[in-house]
C-alpha cells in the first residue's frame, strides 16, 4: 500500500467519518450477511438439526446443496415456471402503462374557452347521470346504479376540473397502496360473494345460453380463426425481421433471439392441448397422475348436506398410499414419546429466566406482576419454538427415512360468517380403514383451529396408520400427512365433507353456510394431484379432446413452412446492406416480444372457443379464482394488471414522452404521416430505450417479486400453483428450517438476476448510444 | 364581367371549426381518462362501501347498504384482551369484540417507518456526502461495493440477516425492524447522485470561508438537496409502512405486529368478517392515499429521476 501524504491521511479520516454510521450498518447487515449466505449455501445447515435439543456438527457440502436444487424435476423448476407464468404479465402490464402515459400526455385543455367548455359538457352529463339515477328503478338496482353513476360523476368532474393531474393521481393510486392491504381487499374481491363472481354470473348465464343455440362447430370454428390470425402474425413478424436484417438495421448475430421469441408459440404448439379422451370412464390421466370423474357425485349445495366420497384400494391414490405404508421404516419417534423429554429442557430454560427476572424484581426494576406475565410469555415462546422443533424434527426422521408424505388440501369457498367463533364451522371428514378396525374406524374431526387438528392427529395417528404433522391455514386447509409405520393398509379412503348449518343470533338457522371447492391429494412435493376432487361442478377438469391437436399441428406445419419459405428466399436474395452482427437489437426484440405476446393471446382465446359448447352445455359458472388449481395464477395476474396500468413504469414513459423532440411530430405531419404511423416510426422507436430499461426491470422485480401476494392470498396454494421462488426460499428458509438450501435457492435466483443486468448492460447502453 | 367570387376559405380550415375540433378531441379524451379512471377505483369504491356494510349484506347484488354503519369503524379497535377476567367471558357471543389491537399495529407501523426514515435520512446524507463531496483515498472502490450490492435480491441477504439477529437478541423487537433498515446502500446512492448536481464552487467558496467540513455539509450542501432527502424520505416512509416480508419472520408477539402483518393476522383469524376486515383495510390505506395527493409533486419527480428500487 503506497504510503499516504499526512493531507491524505486527514481526507481519509474525514471521509471515512462521514462514511461511518452508515458503512458500520452496511457491514453489518450487507457485507457480513451476504458472506454468511455464501457459506450457508455450501453447508448442510439446518435448524431441525441444530437447534436447542440438538447439535449436530454443521457439515461443508460443497455444491450438495445446489445439485439437490436443480435436480431435473425438483420443485425449483415447478416454482421457477410459477414465476415465469406470472411473470407473463409484465408484457401486458407494460402496454398498458404506455397507453396510459400517452393518453395522459395529451393536451387535456386547449385554451381558457375550450375548458369552460369541456367543465360545462362535464356538469352536465354528470347531472344527466344523476338524475337518470336517481329517476331510476327504485331498490337495489337503483340504488347500485346510483352508487357508481355518483362515482363516475366524481371521477368526471375531477378530471375536467383538475386535468390530467387528476387522472395521474387516480391511475397511480392501485399501485401506490399496493401492498396486504390491497391484496386482502382483492381476496375479498375475488371470493365467491365478492363483486366480480357476483357481477359475472348473469353475463355468463347468457353466454352459456347463446352459446347453447349454436351449433358446436360454429363456436370451435373461432380455434381456427384465432391460429390463422396467430399465423399472419408471425409472417408479419418474420417479415418485419428479414426487411430489418436486409436493409442493414440488424446484425445478423443480434437476430437470432428474436427470431426464437418470435417462433415460441410454434415451438410448443404440440404442448397446448394434453389431452385425455373424453368419455365416460372412472378414472382418467390428469398430468401423468390420475384423477377421478365424479360427474355422478355432483354434491348437493345445501347447507346441512353431507357429501361422500369413497374410494377403494384399487384406486391409484389409495394405492399410492398402501404402497408407502408397506414400507418398512424404522419406529419413529413421535412427539408424545418425546415430549417429555423436551419438557426438561424447557423447564431448566424456563428456571434460568425466573432467576433472572427475581433478580430484576429484586433490584426494583420492574414490578412482580411484571415478572410474572413476562415469566408466562417467555415459557409460552420457548413450549411453542420446541413444539414447532420437535415437530419439523419427526417429520424430517420420518421423510429420511423414506417415508412418502402425502399433502391434502381443500378449500372453503364462500363462509358466512359465524357469530360464535369456537363453533366447529366446518366437518371435513378424512377417514381411513386399516383392516383391523373393521367397526371402530378413526375419524378426525377437524375444525377450524390449525393447532386444534395438530392435536387431534397426534392422539389418532398411529392407530390410523397416519400421522398429521403438519396442519397450515390457507384460503383452506393444508395437512401434511405421513404413514406411520403401523404396517397398516387402507382398506378405504373415505372423504366427507358436511355443510353445517348455522344458526345466527336470533337463533335461525343461515343457510348456505359453506361451499367447497377442489379436494386436492398429493404426493408431497410433487406437482399433479393424486386424487383432485372438484366439488363446484363434481367434475374432474374436462379434457380437451384429440380433434382439438389437429389445429395445433397444422399451425406447428404452416408456421415451419413459412420459416423455410423466409429463411429460403432471404438467403436467395443476400442482404443489401451490411451492418455490425449485434446491432439493431432492441427494435427487434421488442417487436417479437409484443407479436409472441399477442399469438399467446389468440391461442388462448381459440382454445377457449374450442371448449366453449362443452362448458356451456351445463351452463358457465364463474371461476373460483383464487382456489382453482388452473384460475390462481390468472387471477394474480390480473389484479397485477390493475396495478400495473398507473404504475412507476407510466410515469417513466409520461417523462420520456415530453423528451421526444416536437419538430418529429411537426416533420411527420407535413409529410402527411397518419396517427398510427406516428407512434410506430416516431413515439415507439424514441421510447425504446426506456422500454427496454422498464421491461428489464420488470423482469428484474417479477423474478424476486410475488411473495407477499402470495403470502396473503393463497399461501402459495392451491397445490403449489402460485409459490414463487422467493416464497419457496421462505418456506425452505423460515417453515422449515434448511437455511443451507433455502440460501442456495436466494443464490440462484441471484443469479438470474444477473445475468438480466449483464443483460441490460450489455444491450441496454448499447441499444441506448445508437 | 362578374366580379371574382371573394376568396374564402373553407370552414374546415376556420378558427372556430378548429376549435370545435380541440373540443371533440379533449372531450373524448376525458371521456376514455374518466372511464379508465373509474374502472380502476371501483375495488376502492366496493371497499369502502362493504365496510360501512353489514356482513349479511355482503354479495347480494348491491353495494350500497341499508345504512352506513360506521360503528364498524369503531368495532375494528374493540378486541379481546388477553389478560381478560374470568367473568368478562361470560359476556354473550354477540357482545364479544370482533376486532384487533389496531391502533397497536397502527403506532408500531408508524413508529419503525419514522425511526427508519430518519435514521437512513441521516446516515445516507452523511455517507452520500463523503462520496459526493469529499475527496479520499479508496473512496470510488468503496462506492462500487456499495453499487454492487444493490443488485443482489434482498432474499439474499433475509436468512443471515435473521441469524444475525437472534445473535444480537433483537427478534421480536420493533428494534430489530428498525435497525436493519436503517442503513440504504440504495438511498447513499440517490443523495449522492443529487449532491453531485450541486456546483462546486459553494464548497471552495465555503473552504475560503474557512468553514470545516462538517459546516460545508450542514449549512451548504443538506438544505440544497432538500428535495432528494424529501424523495428519500417518503419513499423509505411508505416502503417501511408496507414492509411486510421482514417483520413476518421477525416478530411473534402480537402487541409488537405492524399493520400489514396485523392486517395478516386479522384476516387469517376472523377472515369471515368481511365488513370488519374491509373497514381496517380502509383505515390503513387511506393515509397511503392522503400522503400521495400531498405529496405527489415529490414522489412524481423522484420516480422519473430513477429513484426506484426494482
Amino acid at each position: 500500500m503506497p504510503r499516504l501524504s499526512r493531507k491524505e491521511t486527514r481526507n481519509l479520516a474525514t471521509g471515512l467519518a462521514f462514511l461511518g454510521p452508515n458503512i458500520l450498518g452496511f457491514l453489518a447487515f450487507t457485507v457480513v450477511p451476504l458472506v454468511f449466505s455464501l457459506f450457508l449455501a455450501f453447508s448442510n445447515w439446518d435448524l431441525r438439526r441444530h437447534n436447542m435439543f440438538k447439535d449436530e456438527p454443521i457439515a461443508f457440502t460443497g455444491v450438495e446443496s445446489f445439485r439437490r436444487l436443480l435436480e431435473p424435476g425438483g420443485e425449483f423448476w415447478f416454482y421457477l415456471g410459477n414465476t415465469v407464468f406470472l411473470m407473463m404479465a409484465i408484457p401486458f402490464g407494460i402496454a398498458c402503462s404506455l397507453g396510459a402515459a400517452i393518453l395522459l400526455s395529451r393536451d387535456l385543455r386547449g385554451g381558457r374557452r375550450n375548458r369552460v367548455a369541456v367543465a360545462a359538457v362535464a356538469i352536465l352529463v354528470v347531472s344527466l347521470l344523476m338524475v337518470r339515477a336517481a329517476a331510476g328503478p327504485s331498490g337495489a338496482e337503483g340504488q347500485m346504479l346510483l352508487l357508481l353513476s355518483g362515482v363516475f360523476s366524481l371521477v368526471l368532474l375531477l378530471g375536467a376540473f383538475g386535468g390530467s393531474t387528476a387522472y395521474r393521481t387516480l391511475f397511480y393510486l392501485p399501485h401506490f397502496t399496493s401492498g396486504v392491504a390491497v391484496f386482502l381487499l382483492w381476496k375479498k374481491l375475488y371470493t365467491d360473494a365478492g363483486p366480480i363472481n357476483t357481477a359475472l354470473a348473469p353475463s355468463l348465464d347468457r353466454l352459456a345460453q347463446t352459446v347453447n343455440r349454436a351449433p358446436p362447430p360454429m363456436v370451435q370454428a373461432g380455434l381456427w380463426a384465432a391460429l390463422g390470425l396467430a399465423l399472419a402474425l408471425l409472417a408479419f413478424g418474420l417479415g418485419r425481421l428479414r426487411a430489418f436484417w436486409r436493409d442493414g438495421d440488424l446484425g445478423t448475430r443480434a437476430a437470432f433471439l428474436p427470431l426464437a421469441v418470435l417462433l415460441v408459440p410454434a415451438a410448443i404448439a404440440w404442448q397446448w392441448m394434453p389431452a385425455p379422451p373424453r368419455g365416460e370412464a372412472q378414472v382418467v390421466a390428469l398430468d401423468g397422475r390420475h384423477a377421478l370423474r365424479l360427474a355422478d357425485h355432483a354434491p348437493a349445495r345445501r347447507p346441512g348436506t353431507e357429501v361422500e366420497w369413497r374410494f377403494g384400494p384399487e384406486h391409484p391414490a389409495v394405492a399410492a398410499i398402501n404402497q408407502a405404508l408397506t414400507r418398512p421404516l424404522p419406529v419413529a419417534e413421535t412427539v408424545a414419546e418425546r415430549w417429555p423429554e423436551v419438557r426438561e429442557v424447557v423447564e431448566a430454560r424456563v428456571e434460568d429466566e425466573r432467576q433472572e427476572l427475581l433478580a430484576q424484581v429484586e433490584r426494583g426494576r420492574i414490578s412482580g406482576t411484571q415478572a410474572d406475565a413476562e415469566l408466562m410469555r417467555r415459557r409460552q415462546a420457548f413450549e411453542s419454538e420446541a413444539r414447532r422443533t420437535l415437530e419439523a424434527e419427526t417429520a424430517s426422521a420420518l421423510r429420511q427415512a423414506g417415508a412418502e408424505a402425502f399433502e391434502f388440501e381443500f378449500r372453503v369457498l364462500r363462509e358466512t360468517a359465524s357469530p360464535h367463533p369456537d363453533h366447529p364451522r366446518i366437518q371435513a371428514i378424512l377417514e381411513l380403514h386399516p383392516p383391523q378396525l373393521d367397526e371402530g374406524m378413526t375419524a378426525f374431526p377437524w375444525g377450524r383451529q390449525a393447532s386444534f387438528f395438530a392435536t387431534e392427529a397426534y392422539q389418532a395417528g398411529p392407530d390410523a396408520g397416519f400421522q398429521m404433522v403438519d396442519a397450515e391455514q390457507m384460503p383452506g386447509y393444508r395437512f401434511r400427512i405421513l404413514p406411520s409405520p403401523s404396517g397398516h393398509q387402507i382398506r378405504e379412503l373415505r372423504l366427507r365433507f358436511g355443510v353445517a348449518t348455522q344458526e345466527d343470533p336470533e337463533g335461525e338457522p343461515v343457510t348456505e353456510a359453506y361451499l367447497l371447492d377442489d379436494v386436492v391429494l398429493r404426493r408431497a412435493g410433487e406437482i399433479g394431484p393424486l386424487l383432485e376432487l372438484n366439488f363446484e361442478d363434481g367434475s374432474a377438469p374436462a379434457p380437451v379432446g384429440g380433434a382439438a391437436r389437429r389445429p395445433a399441428w397444422l399451425f406447428l406445419g404452416l408456421a415451419g413452412a413459412a420459416v423455410v419459405a423466409y429463411g429460403g428466399t432471404t438467403a436467395a436474395c443476400g442482404r443489401e446492406f451490411s451492418s455490425r452482427p449485434g446491432t439493431g437489437f432492441g427494435t427487434a426484440f421488442l417487436l417479437a416480444l409484443a407479436l409472441m405476446v399477442a399469438q399467446f393471446v389468440l391461442i388462448g382465446l381459440g382454445l377457449v372457443s374450442w371448449r366453449l359448447p362443452d362448458m356451456a352445455a351445463d351452463g358457465l359458472n364463474p371461476p373460483q379464482w383464487l382456489t382453482q388449481y388452473h384460475w390462481a395464477k390468472p387471477s394474480i395476474m390480473l389484479m397485477g394488471l390493475w396495478g400495473a396500468i398507473g404504475s412507476n413504469n407510466m410515469l417513466l414513459y409520461l417523462a420520456a414522452l415530453t423528451n421526444v423532440p416536437q419538430e418529429l411530430y411537426e416533420a411527420a405531419d407535413i409529410d402527411g404521416a397518419s396517427r398510427l404511423q406516428r407512434f410506430w416510426h416516431i413515439t415507439w422507436p424514441q421510447l425504446a430505450p426506456t422500454t427496454f430499461f422498464i421491461v428489464v426491470m420488470s423482469c428484474i422485480g417479477g423474478l424476486q417479486g410475488g411473495f407477499e401476494m402470495a403470502r396473503t392470498m393463497t399461501q402459495g396454494g392451491p397445490a403449489g400453483a402460485t409459490t414463487v421462488l422467493s416464497y419457496y426460499v421462505y418456506m425452505e428458509g423460515f417453515l422449515t428450517g434448511r437455511l443451507g438450501f433455502a440460501s442456495a435457492i436466494a443464490w440462484a435466483l441471484f443469479v438470474m438476476v444477473f445475468v438480466l443486468t449483464m443483460f441490460n448492460w450489455r444491450f441496454g447502453n448499447r441499444y441506448v448510444n445508437e | 364581367m362578374s366580379d371574382p367570387a371573394p376568396h374564402r376559405t373553407p370552414w374546415r380550415q376556420t378558427r372556430s371549426a378548429q376549435a370545435v375540433r380541440t373540443f371533440f378531441r379533449t372531450l373524448g379524451l376525458h371521456g376514455v381518462l374518466a372511464v379508465i379512471s373509474f374502472a380502476l377505483a371501483l375495488p376502492f369504491v366496493w371497499m369502502v362501501m362493504t365496510s360501512l356494510s353489514h356482513l349479511g349484506e355482503v354479495g347480494v347484488g348491491t353495494w350500497v347498504p341499508e345504512r352506513l354503519r360506521w360503528e364498524n369503524y369503531g368495532e375494528v379497535f374493540r378486541y379481546e384482551r388477553q389478560d381478560i377476567a374470568a367473568e368478562d367471558l361470560a359476556v354473550s357471543p354477540e357482545d364479544r369484540p370482533r376486532g384487533i389491537p389496531f391502533a397497536r399495529y397502527y403506532w408500531n407501523s408508524v413508529f419503525v417507518a419514522s425511526w427508519v426514515t430518519f435514521l437512513q435520512v441521516l446516515t445516507s446524507s452523511l455517507a452520500a456526502f463523503s462520496f459526493a463531496r469529499l475527496r479520499w483515498p479508496g473512496r470510488d472502490r468503496v462506492f462500487l461495493l456499495y453499487l454492487a450490492t444493490m443488485m443482489l435480491p434482498g432474499l439474499v441477504m433475509m436468512i443471515p440477516n435473521y441469524q444475525i439477529m437472534i445473535y444480537l437478541g433483537l427478534v421480536d423487537t420493533l428494534a430489530g425492524l428498525i435497525i436493519p433498515a436503517s442503513f440504504s446502500a440504495f438511498g447513499t446512492f440517490l443523495l449522492r447522485q443529487f449532491m453531485l448536481t450541486i456546483p462546486t464552487s459553494l464548497d471552495e467558496a465555503a473552504e475560503i470561508d474557512g468553514a470545516s467540513k462538517w459546516r460545508l455539509f450542514w449549512d451548504v450542501i443538506l438544505p440544497l438537496s432538500r428535495p432528494g432527502l424529501i424523495v428519500l424520505a417518503i419513499f423509505t416512509f411508505i416502503g417501511n409502512y408496507h414492509s411486510f416480508f421482514w417483520p413476518l419472520v421477525m416478530i411473534r408477539s402480537q402487541h409488537r405486529y405492524t399493520l400489514p402483518i396485523g392486517l395478516l393476522y386479522f384476516d387469517s383469524t376472523r377472515g369471515t368478517e368481511t365488513t370488519l376486515l374491509m373497514a381496517a383495510v380502509t383505515m390503513s390505506v387511506v393515509p397511503m392515499i392522503l400522503l400521495f395527493v400531498l405529496l405527489q409533486k415529490y414522489l412524481v419527480k423522484g420516480i422519473q429521476l430513477g429513484a426506484v428500487k426494482g
